[in-house]
């Protein structure tokens, strides 16, 4: 295929060394194993777009157009790549051609957008507008624009948006790890779960030796960005038996979305709302970890075990 | 062929709901002449008896308002859906828990307590407080319990149908009642208005800016609203993005924000939820990479009961349902 927008890449493409540190930290990657959901292996399809070498097909598409935009293997690659410019590129691109994939990007579900254009307002990426629709308007989303972050979703306040399952990380998916493991966990240890944002958090948590993870006390769950952790998943998770929940994500300035910051207001003001609940505000805590602080992520994990542990379970019935 | 038979109940409710009914005006008239109304307390004199003498399933429709809060409620919306093919609950208090849920942030003692001896209008030296014997002579009196929780119809009965708002207005009820009549009910457990949320109809949606952000929280007191800007421009929390529609926008056409009284939107399992993340989602946005966290608790705390507003019609029904006790 002759590309337009890739061809400007075709160096670049080139200085991928293929080395492979990228896919370790992909969360896609990691969900099948399969090299063709690496960051290394998308890259050598587009490459093979560029020279000819291969034929585009809605299987590849479908590939490229599934990233969260975390930024995690730019931040491990050895020759500097800029992989996720080289994604949103290869998507217009593919768009052009006619292919339509759903990966990541998240959809309008008509039936109950009212547009009330709060998600307009919510996302960093400009993805979202309102469109004129004859006399009326709808809601679009700009597919190459669209970054998966999740942050929409958790705040339309009509379920309207959607994104494909599958990736573990819709607030249904959410919800069930964590469900499964309240109700798993039989031997009255603290039922803790730790919401982790792909970035800053989650690495850290592989690196650092935390003694909580050993004794199996807390449930660490990534959610790709803490901005799509919607106030509902946190209450649903505490109505189930949750002992505390911890969101952890990138500090000020540094979440790729902004989730952080949202994340932040929905949590501050959720704690509010659980005081008035009678349930003590400690049990939910947002916390932003600098990438690299594995040891204050020790930290702060013990912390807020030793104070849930105190507190005990909310509900003296564990429900 | 025999009209088929209605009955109306009210549990925990204010009776705005029998005044929905009777505020269908003459459209009343053609409900009145397609069916029997064979039991309503606040207008017609039937007693519990009469329903028990009925044969099980023999109501073709009860229309239920009101939350669960007494055994006795309890004991007759039982006996109601015994004796009924369908039941709708009638209005946000059977829908949702209502005004009524709002109680759940207390429980039976210090309601009574309030009630009955620290308001300012009671007089109660003795400190009496309802119970449900007393002994009067060699005689026994006795009242229904009184629950700790105000539960939804739902909670406590299946329900078939819902009719949300608090009140309903005509046009939801009738459509309700036609679509009953007719048989061209949706799915089992729907609720009978429009999916979409206020903001589709909202009259002030037209003009709001493309993106929207409340630099701050005003009540409604504080200000007086421009009566054509969307209130979340404004600062006015509204709950339109996060709450049915069908209402016909009262509130909003009196300028006062909406509050949520038809529930949320058919996904939504917590309404109170969605409300706070869409307005936390988009507090103070415009600025929210130079404020501090400080800065951010501060906008925070400037939402005064967070619960008592975002459940302010739906606390019952909410994932928590009631304050720890
Ligand atoms: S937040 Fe939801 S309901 Fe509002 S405009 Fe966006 S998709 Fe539609
Ligand atoms: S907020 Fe995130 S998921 Fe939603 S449209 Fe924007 S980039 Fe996509
Ligand atoms: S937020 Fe309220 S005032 Fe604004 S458009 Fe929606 S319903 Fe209308």
């Amino acid at each position: 295929m002759e590309t337009k927008y890739l061809k400007n890449w075709e160096n670049e493409l080139n200085i991928c060394i293929r080395c492979g540190y990228c896919y370790e930290h992909c969360h896609l990657f990691k969900l099948s194993g399969w090299e063709v959901d690496s960051p290394r292996g998308k890259l050598l399809l587009l490459y093979g777009l560029t020279t000819g070498e291969i034929e585009p097909s809605s299987y590849i598409a479908e590939k490229i157009f599934q990233c969260f935009y975390c930024g995690r293997c730019e931040g491990s690659c050895s020759a500097n790549v800029a992989v996720r410019d080289i994604f949103t590129d290869a998507k217009a691109e593919l768009l052009e051609v006619g292919f339509d994939p759903e990966g990541t990007v998240v959809s309008i579900d008509e039936d109950f957008c009212s547009k009330c254009g709060l998600c307009v307002s919510v996302c960093k990426s400009e993805a979202i507008t309102i469109k004129e629709d004859g006399e009326d308007k709808k809601i679009a989303v700009d597919k190459v624009k669209c970054k998966g972050c999740g942050l929409c979703i958790a705040t339309c306040p009509s379920e309207a948006i959607t994104q494909k399952e599958g990736f573990e990380v819709s607030q249904k998916e959410l919800l069930a790890k964590a469900t499964n493991f309240i109700e798993a966990e039989k031997n009255g240890n603290p039922k803790i779960v730790v919401f982790c944002c792909n970035w800053s958090t989650y690495p850290e948590l592989q690196l650092s030796q935390l003694p909580v993870q050993k004794k199996d006390i807390s449930m660490i769950i990534v959610a790709m960005c803490v901005g799509r952790i919607g106030p509902d998943l946190i209450l649903d998770i505490f109505s189930r038996g949750a002992w505390g929940v911890m969101v952890a994500g990138c500090p000020p300035e540094e979440c790729q979305h902004n989730g952080n910051y949202k994340a932040r207001r929905r949590i501050l003001l959720l704690k509010n709302l659980l005081g008035q609940f009678n349930i003590a505000q400690q049990r939910l805590e947002l916390e932003s970890i600098e990438p690299g602080e594995s040891a204050k992520l020790t930290q702060v994990m013990n912390n807020f075990s030793e104070r849930i542990k105190k507190l005990g379970p909310i509900y003296k019935k564990e429900v | 062929m025999a009209k088929p038979k209605v009955a109306f109940y009210w549990c925990a409710s204010c009776g705005g709901c029998e005044e929905a009914v009777v505020d269908l005006a003459e459209d009343i008239l053609k409900v009145v002449e397609a069916v029997d109304i064979v039991f309503w307390p606040v207008a017609m004199d039937f007693k519990k008896k009469d329903v028990e003498a009925m044969k099980d399933g023999e109501i073709a429709v009860s229309f239920i308002n009101g939350a669960v809060r007494t055994e006795e409620q309890e004991e007759m919306v039982k006996l109601l859906r015994r004796k009924s093919g369908l039941v709708i609950a009638f209005g946000s208090c059977a829908h949702l828990g209502g005004i009524p849920g709002l109680a759940n942030f207390w429980n039976r003692d210090t309601i009574f307590e309030r009630v009955y001896k620290e308001v300012p209008s009671i007089a109660n030296p003795k400190g009496v407080l309802p119970k449900t014997k007393t002994k009067v002579g060699d005689m026994e009196l006795t009242l229904p319990e009184f629950w700790d929780t105000v539960r939804t119809l739902d909670q406590v009965i299946d329900v078939d149908y819902y009719i949300p708002g608090c009140a309903p207005p005509p046009d939801i009820i009738m459509n309700a009642v036609s679509a009953i009549l007719e048989g061209k009910l949706p799915e089992k457990g729907s609720v009978l208005a429009p999916d979409k949320s206020l903001c589709d109809t909202c009259p002030r949606s037209e003009k709001k800016p493309e993106k929207i952000s409340m630099k701050e929280i005003k009540r409604p007191y504080e200000i007086i609203p421009d009566s054509e800007k969307c209130f979340l421009e404004e600062g006015i929390i509204c709950l339109g993005p996060a709450t049915r529609s069908g209402c016909g926008e009262k509130c909003i056409n009196a300028n006062m924000p909406c509050r949520g009284c038809f529930g949320p939107t058919k996904e939504v399992i917590d309404h109170g939820a969605k409300g706070l993340s869409a307005i936390a989602s988009i507090l103070g946005i415009e600025d929210e990479e130079k404020l501090s966290e400080e800065d951010v608790q501060k906008l925070v705390d400037k939402i005064v009961d967070p619960a008592g507003l975002f459940y302010m019609y739906s606390l019952p029904s909410s994932l928590l349902r009631r304050k720890k006790i």
